[in-house]
């Protein structure tokens, strides 16, 4: 069993990525969960999760093997708090306190601690059965998963032992160890992606010892030939695809060997197919 | 109404389609027409702070640019967590207390988890600086929003905790011993006890201390609260929508939009990035080559922005979005303020 995170700036294409990646693994037989934090759905403009009848668009029906899912904070929680403690009269009472409901709102790092709760409790052997074969979050963006990597760290420093810090110390075991976890940043060949990725990387190895890939998206092709500065498209274009071998090279002394093309289409479901087909057997 | 005759202008809209540097483009629009005009953004990658050559730890506003016609463009870089202790001072009774409860670890996870306090404290910045008199136009580059909603609630979450009043506060809080029985009702007991079997003892005891300095700063929030809605829903303030001329991104763009409409905000301006290369623009823009290969190339890239134009075209005509819709070009390698100026030249009269 894999579990895989997918991050990356805001609006590289990661959904696009993890779509994409759960429909190639899951199409050579591998038993695949496709998973978004919630409260707001990206992957509902790509599959067709039979809500959300306004978006007008074809969206992918989903294949046998996979499962798409968003978790929403108080249901993990609520499934979380239940499987501890057992009787639901008492579930029902934790939950109508007043404290708590105070507390769950802005309890710090309550939320990324139950999501990645959730996502390594197969590892860990508690909690609902998780069988699956893969299982890729669809996560945050660099900043903000930081945050999510962070707070099992920040929870064991704030609490030096119990319950909540042993559970804590199991998640981060799991994210370190590269059999169970793989990390993915996805980055287009600009500037401030190229940037962006290179610190996050970095941090990521400094902080956890954990080494993600990098997918250079929307890859442009060369021109052939010499550009004929007298001609606006081959002036403009090569400037763009130039600038991005540049940034390109910034990057080449990290894992850069995943490289997705730009695919000419609008349809995100299209896209998504495309690119699907563009990974081989990765 | 000129959108620059707002005294508030909010934008807003997802990560990565170019917001900071849209917002500040807006701002040196302003003060080129005169305006006297504060751009703020929370900028966590820190390049806004080296474009506009402000100190990185300075928490204040700086003088970027002064013009003949009397404008004047002023930048700020929101800190959240300074901003975040700063609003914590300036409410409470006792600062000592409050310092205390910096201290406190779970204070500390709380200002250090990004979302919620970098909501919360680029609201709490623009109230502040509306304080401020000297300025015709404030612009707030938003923190990118995954939900609405959970921005314009981040203050009232926030609020909520520094208004709770569970705990019966004796004494400062400095011994843990027996927190639970000490300070708290029966009814609450019995449910910090079923936490303490989830999280272990330790934890809640953190918890207890963590609100009972919370409680003890006695913060009132109630006038101040009234102070935010008032500016968010003010017929001075105007809502900037800035994204991608994508899919995706223009039903997300819908869904900002009816959140709005929900609140009783008025979306003046919608900001399309990115729409298409400069070569696209141009007149006789077909390529001159022999090459096969190059032909190929061109013509897949002329046939997607073709078709890309025309969902850009329908989704314009089609009314869906209240306020006008600016269509920016695609732009590369946007580094300086002299960049950001050649990117308002697109923006025009609005």
């Amino acid at each position: 069993m894999k579990l895989i995170f997918v991050t990356g700036k805001g609006g590289v294409g990661k959904s696009t990525f993890a779509s994409a990646l759960a429909l190639n693994k899951s199409a050579r037989g591998e038993k695949v969960l496709l998973v978004e934090f919630g409260p707001k759905s990206h992957l509902k403009y790509i599959f067709d999760l039979g809500k959300d009848k306004e978006i007008r668009h074809k969206r992918l029906s989903i294949p046998k093997n996979l499962e798409v899912q968003m978790w929403n904070f108080e249901e993990v929680l609520v499934e979380f708090i239940t499987y501890y403690l057992k009787i639901k009269t008492l579930v029902k009472k934790f939950f109508s306190s007043p404290i708590m409901q105070k507390l769950i709102k802005v309890a710090p790092s309550l939320r990324e601690l139950v999501y990645l709760g959730k996502a390594t409790s197969a590892y860990r052997k508690i909690g609902k059965d998780m069988n699956y074969d893969t299982i890729i979050v669809d996560a945050y963006s660099t900043g903000h998963f930081l945050a999510l990597m962070r707070s099992p760290v920040g929870m064991m420093e704030a609490v030096k032992k119990g319950a909540m810090h042993d559970q804590c110390k199991t998640i981060l075991a799991v994210l370190q160890n590269p059999d169970f976890v793989e990390y993915y940043v996805v980055s287009l060949a600009e500037k401030l992606p190229i940037i962006e990725t290179k610190e996050f990387t970095d941090v990521l190895k400094k902080e956890f010892s954990v080494k993600p890939k990098v997918v250079l998206n929307k890859v442009k092709k060369e021109l052939t030939g010499e550009v004929n500065n007298k001609c606006e498209f081959q002036k403009s274009y090569s400037n763009n695809t130039q600038n991005q071998q540049k940034h390109i090279a910034k990057i080449k002394d990290y894992n850069t060997d995943l490289r997705l093309p730009f695919i000419f289409k609008h349809d995100s479901t299209q896209i998504v197919e495309e690119i699907n087909s563009c990974l081989g057997e990765i | 109404m000129n959108l620059f005759d707002k005294k508030v202008l909010i934008c807003l809209g997802p990560g990565g389609v170019g917001k900071t540097t849209t917002s500040v483009s807006l701002a040196l629009q302003a003060a080129n027409l005169g305006k006297k005009c504060l751009v703020m953004t929370i900028d966590p990658s820190r390049r806004l702070a080296t474009v506009l050559d402000i100190d990185k730890k300075s928490n204040k506003e700086k003088l970027i640019q002064k013009y003949k016609n009397k404008g004047e463009l002023w930048g700020k870089i929101i800190e959240p967590e300074k901003a975040f202790k700063a609003f914590v001072l300036s409410f409470s009774e006792d600062k000592e207390r409050a310092k205390k409860l910096f201290d406190n670890v779970l204070f500390k996870q709380l200002t250090s988890t990004l979302k919620d306090s970098q909501d919360f404290t680029s609201i709490e910045t623009l109230v502040k600086a509306c304080e401020n008199t000297n300025y015709d136009l404030i612009i707030l580059d938003t923190p990118p929003i995954q939900n609405l909603t959970d921005f314009f609630d981040a203050p009232e979450n926030m609020y909520n905790l520094f208004n709770s009043t569970f705990f019966k506060i004796i004494g400062d809080g400095s011994d843990s011993q027996s927190l639970i029985k000490k300070f708290i009702g029966k009814g609450a007991q019995g449910v910090l006890s079923l936490l303490s079997k989830v999280t272990g003892k330790l934890f809640v005891e953190e918890l207890i201390i963590f609100f009972k300095t919370i409680e003890s700063l006695s913060i009132e929030i109630k006038s101040h609260s009234k102070k935010v809605d008032e500016i968010l829903g003010s017929s001075d303030t105007g809502y900037v929508l800035i994204t991608e001329a994508e899919q995706s991104r223009l039903i997300e763009a819908k869904e900002i939009s009816d959140q709005l409409k929900l609140k009783k905000f008025k979306l003046e301006t919608t900001i399309l990035n990115r729409c298409y290369p400069l070569w696209f623009y141009k007149k006789n823009n077909k390529i001159k080559t022999e090459s096969d290969e190059n032909l190929q190339i061109f013509n897949n890239e002329n046939k997607f922005y073709k078709e890309k134009r025309k969902i850009i075209d329908t989704f314009c005509q089609s009314n869906i979005l209240p306020g006008n819709i600016i269509k920016m070009p695609i732009l590369e390698g946007i580094d300086s303020l002299d960049d950001i100026k050649a990117m308002t030249e697109f923006i025009g009269e609005i």
